[in-house]
């Protein structure tokens, strides 16, 4: 009898070391989880993420590295981490993918839309200000890259700074990026007039030469590495996928940079950043609160396009529909397509894809440049 | 302690501690747990908002400016290789 009691014990051990924390952080994992695959929000990360939350929250898990008996055992969680993303090599590979599968054509026929791009990067910098009141200048400025909406940059900038809190806005940056759907048609509402929503614009495409495609990557790289250095591994990587796409000879490459490079990438994204899901490092009062200010930024974001759209209409004849400035957020092409939506149910005849298309493509631009001159400014 | 070529060297006996408890927290305790209110961070991230802003759009300008060229002079090249 004793030997069965001393037997069990043995194998059921870990059961004594769970804690309260450990079981939210697997509820967490699990409403993510749940979120992928019956809301289908953001399932190439969202799931991944949702299952290493659980991996990594089982007592003494084999998934991350773990000091037994003194002994250090190397954890294949821990070790992708250290191999990809301390180092952000691999959200810099994913923006080859990235860049291979954005087609610059309908920005490049009307280039004034980047312009919106760049007022939706807004909720970055007034969430940076905010943040400042409750964090370091470092940890405020990897908080408000949130803003960006863009994952791989979210994660190479607040890597660079050192900041404390990577797991808190990695997790913010990629779960909000699903959210898009819920979080900008409320504020696009707020901030316009049915009237407003229902302006259409005529797409009259300019067309784009080959050239104009291939030194258009080549020209981006130069002019954001000058301003910011520091933005030169995020910018660079991102058009020379986009070069790969565009130069015509290597239709194989631009493939398998879509495809199976961005793909393999992603799984061991979403599982790595998982990795960082520990209770201890996750169920903080700090992570709550980071949590809040990405929201902020992403509202901050939506609204600083529309807002910018509505200035522009002050001096202009040709009246713009101020929606398509909350596109250039960079969640692409999910912002894209939900404004296009939120067009046509306020005008069926309303067109407004081509011209969201292109503000989100400015966003993916602009949210780049805003890193690194975060990076510039703080590193 | 030995100086040589004008370089000062220290040596320091280590000896070896225990090793009780692995650290794979990021950051301290007090980053982490507890949050306070503070204003000393209010003119460099004022600073940093307007900076960030302008530059971001002056970038984009020069990047809007560079792309008309890049159409104006390929589709121009384009049209006179037509001729």
């Amino acid at each position: 009898m004793n030997f069965l009691i001393d037997f069990l014990a043995e194998l059921f051990g870990s059961f004594t070391a769970l804690t309260w924390q450990q079981v939210v952080m697997w509820i967490i994992g699990g409403v993510l989880i749940f979120l992928a695959i019956k809301r289908e929000m953001e399932p190439t990360l969202l799931l991944p993420m949702g299952f290493g939350a659980i991996l990594v929250n089982i007592p003494f898990s084999g998934a991350v590295e773990q000091l037994v008996d003194g002994v250090l055992e190397h954890g294949p969680l821990t070790t992708l981490f250290n191999a990809g993303i301390s180092n952000e090599l691999f959200p810099l590979i994913l923006f080859i993918g990235i860049g291979a599968m954005i087609d610059f054509g309908p920005l490049l026929s009307n280039p004034k839309l980047m312009f919106f791009g760049a007022a939706a990067q807004f909720g970055i910098f007034i969430t940076v200000f905010f943040a400042s009141f409750f964090f370091d200048i470092k940890d405020a400025a990897s908080i408000g890259i949130i803003g960006a909406a863009d994952g791989p940059t979210a994660i190479v900038v607040s890597q660079k700074l050192g900041s404390n809190f990577v797991p808190a806005i990695m997790v913010a940056a990629y779960s909000y990026m699903a959210l898009v759907p819920i979080i900008q048609p409320p504020v696009i509402k707020a901030l316009t007039t049915k009237k407003e929503r229902m302006i259409r614009m005529p797409y009259e495409p300019k067309e784009v030469t080959k050239l104009t495609r291939i030194l258009f990557p080549i020209v981006i790289t130069v002019i954001a590495g000058l301003v910011a250095p520091s933005s030169v591994a995020l910018v660079g990587f991102l058009m020379f996928g986009n070069l790969i796409r565009e130069c015509g000879v290597l239709n194989s490459l631009s493939d398998t940079a879509q495809n199976v490079l961005a793909n393999l990438i992603t799984i061991f994204l979403g599982i790595t950043i998982a990795s960082q899901m520990t209770a201890e490092k996750f169920l903080v009062p700090s992570t709550l609160l980071i949590i809040g200010l990405g929201l902020f930024a992403f509202i901050f974001d939506t609204a600083g396009g529309v807002l910018f759209a509505k200035l522009v209409n002050l001096f202009t004849k040709k009246k713009i529909n101020p929606m398509i400035g909350a596109a250039g957020i960079s969640a692409f092409p999910m912002s894209a397509r939900v404004i296009h939506k939120m067009g046509l149910e306020e005008d069926p005849g309303n067109f407004l894809l081509m011209h969201t298309i292109g503000v989100n493509v400015s966003g993916q631009i602009a949210s780049v440049i805003a890193g690194g001159l975060i990076l510039n400014m703080f590193m | 302690m030995e100086t040589t070529n004008n370089t000062t060297v220290v040596t320091t006996d280590i000896s070896t501690t225990e090793n009780t408890e692995l650290v794979t927290t990021v950051g301290t305790d007090d980053a982490m747990g507890n949050i306070q209110f503070r204003t000393d961070q209010i003119g460099e991230s004022l600073g940093a908002m307007g900076k960030g802003m302008l530059g971001i759009f002056i970038v984009i300008a020069a990047i809007v400016f560079v792309s008309a060229l890049l159409n104006k002079v390929t589709s121009t090249k384009k049209d006179g290789d037509n001729e």
